[in-house]
């Protein structure tokens, strides 16, 4: 059986027990009122004999036609009551008891009768003494018949009382009978769900605090022993997540290190080709310049200036990998100061141009100084670059404070670029020059909008062919109070 | 008295014979070449330093400068540095590191090693020429080293 059902059969036992409270406690109230019936009808028997008594002796000295009635009346009542008495008889005792007070009210009937018989008015003188005689019969079978009165009322009363401890005792033991039935349905019930409870609450506290997961053991076959077996469900269903988890995990360690190695190599070994073809070029150019022609020359710069530009390529390739790569640290900084900086060290691509160069109050900022650098290097470079043909250059910076993040801007005069390619500004190795306009891999904004994403904050171009462009990104500062 | 002829200023240790041969006509340019010992790898180099192997008869005396490429066959550079700095002989001895090797980790690592210098070889040639000639010329003619590593001729 259930718990779910034994509870419903629990809740149902009060209700159950309830009606057989009231059931006997009503039967034993009808008995009761039976028995104080009987004691009151036994005392009204004894009040009306005794009246009997006195009519009769009144009547004796009188002889009134009143007193006859009464006698009479008192007599009919007696019987009256005599029927009763034995309608609701039932034990053999008491019928018995109830049969000889009958045979003696009729005797004294009978004698009252006789004593009426020789009261007729004429025969007073004559049956004197005979009168005499019969009315001392009959007080004598009054007084006999008054004993068994008394002794049917006390007889009454104290059955009463013997009935009415029964009763009290028979819902008592009924009350402890159901309370010990209740006690043990649920006590066994109670101990189940008390140690399905425990084991329950061991094994999670168990699981959550990272431990093996072991299975749980409720046997039975209630919702405890079906939780037991959801709960193993449960934990192996979680312990295969978990390994899915790490072998993920695992995979996923083993390509970053893959990436790591090959982002190595590349670094060391794509790079010793390259030198040896810029290097012996470079001897040719020097050892044999005399047999070689200008067309010759021109030849071995083409190879020189593509082995530089892989070169750079690489670089590239490299500062990005290693932007995926870097841990940020969260400083706080100067964006002022950081940006002169920035704009001081690429002076040798500017200096001698007509630049204007504005920077506004940044103010501070939490962030990596290494990777905001390079955000701004590389920004402030692109402006720089994509001016070049402007007399004069105008560069900008500037910040605005948004509701929990600081954007800036970049703002330059010059090139610009096609707002429907502006997807494409961001993405690795995708440019909107030309190699012959604009020098460069493709890879400087995609640096920046990983730094930048990797600060929680988004990046934004706009412009236009010929007009120039806006670069913006913008860092949380939210965030950068919970660090 | 030591011969003239066996006396090695510069020992490199360089696996990539291109960059062994532009490096040594660097130096050569500069009249720095004529002790120069070259080794392609890292076992080789401490056979040299220890007089091991087909370096045992080699006389006692230490070069004034050791050109370590850190990508070595057999043993690499890491493990020749760590083993240089580790043998009282060769506490003190020069070692710069010259590698194509842009990565920070390499240059965090080899200055906790206790390099003496960490060059990145440059892609393009008149560059590299130049720093490998400026660093020969520095470690071989203007640096000075404790007596105990190099007895001056």
């Amino acid at each position: 059986m259930g718990i779910k059902a034994k509870l419903k059969l629990i809740g149902l036992l009060p209700l159950v027990m309830a009606v057989v409270f009231s059931l006997t406690f009503y039967r034993g109230q009808d008995r009761l009122d039976r028995f104080h019936e009987r004691a009151q009808l036994a005392e009204q028997m004894l009040t009306e004999l005794r009246q009997l008594e006195q009519v009769s002796r009144r009547f004796v000295e009188s002889r009134v036609n009143s007193g006859r009635r009464r006698g009479y009346r008192l007599l009919e009542q007696l019987d009256g009551q005599m029927l009763t008495l034995k309608v609701s008889a039932s034990s053999p005792s008491l019928v018995e008891l109830l049969n000889e007070m009958e045979r003696r009210l009729i005797v004294t009937r009978i004698h009252f009768m006789n004593l009426d018989g020789l009261s007729v008015p004429a025969l007073r003188r004559l049956d004197r003494p005979q009168g005499h005689d019969v009315a001392r019969r009959l007080f004598q079978s009054i007084g006999e018949l008054q004993p068994f009165v008394q002794h049917l009322h006390s007889l009454s009363y104290a059955s009463a009382d013997a009935y009415s401890d029964q009763l009290w005792v028979t819902e008592f033991g009924l009350f402890g009978g159901s309370a010990v039935v209740v006690l043990l349905l649920t006590h066994p019930m109670l101990k189940r769900v008390a140690t399905a409870i425990q084991a329950l609450s061991l094994k999670t506290q168990k699981v959550g605090g990272g431990g093996a997961p072991e299975g749980l053991v409720l046997a039975g076959e209630d919702e405890f022993a079906q939780l037991a077996s959801d709960f193993n469900r449960m934990l192996q269903r979680l312990a295969e997540a978990e390994q899915a988890r790490e072998r993920r995990a695992r995979e996923l360690e083993e390509a970053v290190k893959d990436l790591e190695n090959f982002s190595y190599s590349v670094s060391h070994d794509l790079r010793a080709p390259l030198r040896a073809i810029d290097g012996f070029i470079g001897i040719l150019q020097e050892d044999y310049a005399v047999s070689l022609d200008d067309e010759g020359r021109r030849l071995f710069a083409v190879v020189s200036d593509n082995a530089k530009r892989m070169e750079r390529l690489i670089d590239d390739i490299l500062a990005l990998s290693r932007a995926g790569r870097l841990d940020l640290d969260q400083l706080e900084i100067d964006m002022t100061d950081l940006v002169e900086e920035v704009w001081a060290s690429l002076s040798d691509e500017w200096s001698g141009r007509p630049v204007h160069f504005a920077c506004g109050q940044l103010g501070a900022q939490r962030c990596d100084p290494r990777a905001i650098r390079q955000v701004w290097q590389n920004l402030l470079a692109n402006a720089v670059k994509f001016t070049r043909d402007r007399d004069p250059a105008v560069i900008e910076v500037s910040v605005e404070r948004l509701p929990g993040a600081v954007r800036y801007s970049v703002k330059d005069n010059g090139a610009g670029f096609d707002p429907a390619y502006s997807n494409k500004l961001f993405g690795l190795f995708l440019r909107l020059h030309g190699a012959d306009e604009f020098e460069g891999a493709g890879v400087g904004l995609a640096i920046v909008k990983r730094f930048v994403e990797k600060h929680q904050g988004h990046v934004e171009a706009r412009g236009a062919v010929g007009e120039g462009a806006a670069f913006s990104f913008t860092l949380p500062t939210i965030s950068a109070d919970h660090s | 008295m030591l011969s003239q002829d066996s006396m090695v200023d510069i020992l490199l240790v360089e696996d990539n014979p291109n960059d062994a041969e532009l490096a040594i006509r660097a130096l050569r340019k500069n009249n720095l070449a004529n002790h120069l010992e070259w080794v392609k790898d890292g076992a080789a180099a401490l056979d040299f330093l220890f007089h091991r192997g087909s370096y045992a008869d080699r006389p006692q005396q230490l070069p004034r400068v050791v050109l370590l490429d850190l990508r070595l066959p057999k043993v690499d550079g890491i493990e020749v540095l760590t083993a240089i700095r580790g043998d009282p002989t060769t506490r003190e001895l020069p070692v710069v590191v010259l590698t194509s090797s842009r990565e920070e980790q390499d240059l965090v690592m080899t200055y906790q090693l206790g390099v003496n210098s960490f060059v990145a070889k440059p892609v393009a040639f008149d560059e590299f020429a130049r720093t490998v000639a400026s660093l020969g010329m520095y470690w071989v003619l203007v640096n000075r080293v404790p007596p105990e590593i190099r007895q001056e001729p």
